[in-house]
């Protein structure tokens, strides 16, 4: 039977190949910063504008970047909140803030008015300079009850704990939104400066997806970006990650019923060729639900939890193989001896050939599926532009997975997961 | 596998493209928009109705089967039971073997799921289309020859509890609405929670299963949809050979607790982990009735009108203008087959007190009615949901979904091709009306979480 669909499997790929074509990506007027799919199915535009600067970019105002951000929420065109102006039109406006890069993304019906209106308002966002104290004051109010609501939560203050240990000493390890004193710090000129740091050309990425050509995407973003300082880039540092050398327990008491376990383990970053054997691996390890050696040992076999699955945290610099699962209290030590001894055991890859082949044929089937929507599009081409991976990254992906094999596993597994370096975070009353 | 809380799941329905004539449209006209230019709809013999929507925006294939049964359904002492079934659905058959399905589908390049609602059951396949007979097999398979065991159940049912662990008790937010419906509606219809109570949970026997799974897993009761990139015929022909020859099951008649239940509308005071006190203003809403259908379309534009984006009167005023609130929301559900509740809440600003703040949203209730509403938020508010509406046509997840829950709440898709025609005819008066005629003077239940501190 498993030998069935091993070949079974081989055959459909084949047949996939066949009869899918992938979007075409492309640089707009061949400028490498801004990339487009056209896609007529519909009549939405998605456009998303990346600029390089994150929470890690913060300094010692942790949590500036994100209120920086929250100022657009009140910022205002002849006298109507900006976002109100959006919301009119039927457009959708939605802002971000990351540890690498912020966002700003709207979501439109294309037509000509809608076009020039929207940007229009993109530019004034990327130009205006100005945020009333008033204002200030309380969106600083709404974000240290964010904070406190966090910690008082399990899920999202394992995260942040957890961020703390593993990213110490570099601009990863404080959250996004900052904690309550660092946002008391931050002034209206801090802002101000931000705004100018931020908006400026040099650190401008747009992605465009949707009903739209070359043409008016180009016209657009000449519109948008107009009377915007060229700036300078940031003056990148690659960042280093210094480990204790032994895996540990970060425990945090808190009254729950449950028990959130999280746990790091440094592995490769997105930009290494080794990147796609991860994947697979990510994917037999706890990647792919039903099946997958954690969803098995912990929830199958055991009814340990409900949710329980790793990703990758893929990063320019260094990747991130991460777990995730929450427990009763009382199961929270035998749940935990559990992760740590499947770690151990992925560390030997007890993967068989045909585990590997079966893993690679699924998650390249799974590949269209995954990207079939405009605004599942829009994501990835703002990674493809973030980490300056190659255009034609449809079959380059489909090339490198199909290139994996048992040795770059058994290879990788050996040489660039530490899991002496692993931290568990665990909150809970266990 | 995940469960669907009707709460925001249907607040925009379809609108088709008449609003739009003057965008240039150069690929779609209206007619490509319609459901109805796109869906085929039809009953084998054994009643098992099937929807078959169209959509070659990708090589992708959706395969759905609704079971017309949810946690509206169930009585105290089995509250749950409709969402256990659906993860004990996994544990296999003759042909597929317990955790099997999943990794199927998986190896396929497929992903699957299941969810639960108040008035539905429901499990997909999402595929490439040279795989649409694989689903249709094993689905039909465990229609009818689902094998339910003691040692599965006994693992399922701690999953069971560690999802209701994560959903439910270790959030503030989701107990007070599970308090506000059962305080509402007691252990009837929308009051029952749909994961069940832990102690229901934790006493459901294996035999209850199996009189659920054999009562409603029949195809009388059930809604086949097939969304996307897929050969109607041949489509139609894979139906016929592996739905069309299973039998309905006999129905018991399920000893279902009767007694009424009178609405309490005291206030519920919780204290828990929350950062700021916490309100919920719930009021109760009507069933949905087809013939007064305007009357609750007039409904969901009121409560897009008050809280359904920034431009909106509570985020607009209670948050932006007067600042005494961090921030504003709504919860309903537009298609309730029950009494339903409709709830505004928040979180007020420090120093606000929870009654100050209640008194302030129904001051913005009674200044719609005084002084009704502008042309500009009523323009607003349209082009906002018709928009939405074509933002919709993005997800072939979302449309089979949008089709499923109507069809399954015993409504029908039809009534996406019609609410535009019924929302044209609705006025700025009469959703002043209505807040005159829902809002004002009426009883309403008080829930306030105050912090543990």
């Amino acid at each position: 039977m498993r030998l069935f669909y091993t070949i079974f499997g081989l055959v459909l790929l084949f047949y996939q190949m066949a009869a899918y074509s992938y979007p075409k990506i492309s640089s707009i007027k061949s400028n490498p910063d801004y990339l487009l799919i056209t896609d007529n199915s519909l009549p939405i535009i998605d456009i998303t504008i990346n600029i390089n600067l994150g929470s890690r970019h913060d300094g010692n105002l942790p949590g500036l970047m994100n209120l920086t951000f929250e100022s657009i929420s009140k910022l205002k065109y002849e006298d109507e909140k900006i976002v109100d102006l959006f919301e009119s039109m039927g457009a959708r406006f939605n802002y971000n803030v990351g540890k690498d890069f912020s966002s700003i993304t709207v979501r439109f019906i294309n037509n000509q008015g809608n076009i020039i209106f929207i940007s229009k308002l993109l530019n004034y966002i990327l130009t205006e300079r100005r945020l009333e104290e008033k204002d200030l004051d309380f969106l600083k109010e709404k974000i240290k009850n964010t904070i406190y609501s966090q910690s008082l939560s399990p899920g999202p203050l394992a995260s942040i704990k957890l961020d703390e240990k593993f990213f110490a000493g570099t601009g990863y390890s404080h959250p996004i939104i900052g904690y309550q004193e660092t946002i008391n710090s931050i002034k209206t000129n801090n802002i101000i400066d931000q705004l100018n740091r931020a908006f400026n050309k040099s650190l401008i990425d747009i992605n465009i997806v949707g009903n739209i050509s070359e043409n008016e995407s180009a016209h657009m973003i000449s519109k948008l970006l107009r009377n915007l300082p060229k700036g300078e880039k940031i003056n990148y540092k690659p960042t280093e990650i210094k480990f204790n050398g032994k895996m540990f327990l970060n425990k945090v008491s808190m009254d729950t019923k449950q028990t959130h376990i999280l746990i790091f383990t440094p592995a490769v970053s997105r930009t290494d060729e080794q990147y796609y054997s991860f994947l697979v691996i990510n994917y037999l390890f706890g990647g792919s639900g039903f099946g997958s050696k954690l969803f098995s040992e912990i929830r199958q076999k055991r009814g340990l939890a409900y949710s329980v699955y790793s990703y990758l945290r893929p990063y320019k610099d260094f990747g991130i193989l991460a777990i995730n699962m929450q427990t009763k209290n009382e199961n929270a030590r035998e749940a935990i001896k559990i992760l740590k001894d499947e770690i151990y055991k992925l560390k030997n890859n007890n993967f068989d050939p045909e585990e590997i082949s079966k893993a690679k044929n699924s998650i390249l089937n799974n590949f269209y599926i995954r990207y079939d929507t405009n605004r599942k599009m829009l994501g990835l081409l703002s990674q493809i532009n973030y980490l300056n991976l190659n255009l034609d990254y449809f079959n380059v992906y489909v090339n490198s997975i199909n290139s994996v094999s048992n040795e770059s596993i058994s290879k990788i597994l050996e040489k660039e997961l530490f899991i002496e370096k692993s931290i568990i975070t665990a909150v809970g009353n266990f | 596998m995940i469960k669907v809380f009707l709460k925001k799941i249907l607040r925009y329905k379809n609108i088709s493209f008449v609003f739009l004539v003057s965008f240039s449209l150069s690929v779609y006209s209206e007619e490509d928009i319609k459901f109805s230019d796109r869906i085929e709809s039809y009953l084998l013999p054994n009643k098992l109705k099937v929807i078959l929507l169209e959509d070659k925006r990708n090589p992708i294939v959706i395969s759905s089967l609704w079971y017309k049964v949810g946690s509206s359904y169930e009585a105290k002492g089995v509250t749950g039971i409709s969402h256990i079934l659906e993860h004990m659905m996994f544990k296999g058959t003759e042909k597929v073997k317990s955790g099997k399905f999943s990794e199927i589908i998986k190896n396929l390049g497929g992903t699957d799921n299941a969810f639960t609602g108040r008035d539905f059951t429901g499990y997909y396949q999402k595929v490439h289309k040279a795989h649409l007979e694989e689903c249709l097999r094993m689905e039909s398979d465990r229609m009818t020859n689902l094998i339910l065991k003691e040692t599965d159940f006994v693992k399922e049912r701690n999953v069971v509890q560690e999802e209701r662990r994560l959903r439910v008790e270790d959030r503030p937010i989701s107990k007070a609405f599970e308090k506000t419906l059962l305080q509402a509606f007691g252990y009837h219809g929308y009051g029952i929670p749909i994961i069940g109570t832990m102690d229901d949970i934790e006493n459901i026997k294996l035999n209850d299963l199996r009189s659920w799974y054999k009562n409603y897993y029949s195809p009388k009761n059930a809604t086949l949809i097939i969304a996307g990139d897929f050969e109607r015929s041949e489509t139609k022909e894979l139906i016929h050979k592996y739905f069309g020859i299973i039998e309905n099951n006999n129905s018991i008649p399920l000893n279902k607790e009767t007694e009424s239940h009178i609405i309490d509308f005291k206030d519920i005071i919780l204290r828990d982990s929350v950062s700021n006190p916490t309100v919920l203003i719930s009021f109760i809403q009507p069933k949905f009735n087809y013939n007064d259908r305007l009357k609750h379309y007039k409904m969901d534009l009121l409560l897009e009108l008050i809280d359904g984006g920034s431009s909106s009167r509570l985020t607009k005023n209670l948050v932006d203008k007067k600042k005494v609130a961090l921030e504003t929301f709504i919860s309903s559900d537009s298609y309730p087959i029950e009494e339903s509740i409709v709830a505004f809440g928040g979180i007020p600003r420090d120093g606000v007190s929870v009654e100050k703040f209640r008194d302030e949203i129904f001051l913005q209730f009674k200044e719609i009615v005084k002084n009704g509403i502008t042309d500009k938020e009523f323009n607003s508010l349209k082009s906002r949901l018709t928009s939405n509406n074509i933002y919709k046509l993005d997800s072939l997840f979302g449309q089979m979904m949008q089709i499923g829950i109507l069809e399954s709440k015993k409504i029908g898709w039809e009534i996406l091709d019609t609410y535009l025609q019924d929302i044209n005819q609705i006025t700025k008066q009469d959703l002043v009306d209505t807040a005159k005629e829902n809002l004002i003077d009426k009883e309403f239940i008080f829930t306030v979480i105050h912090p543990n501190r």
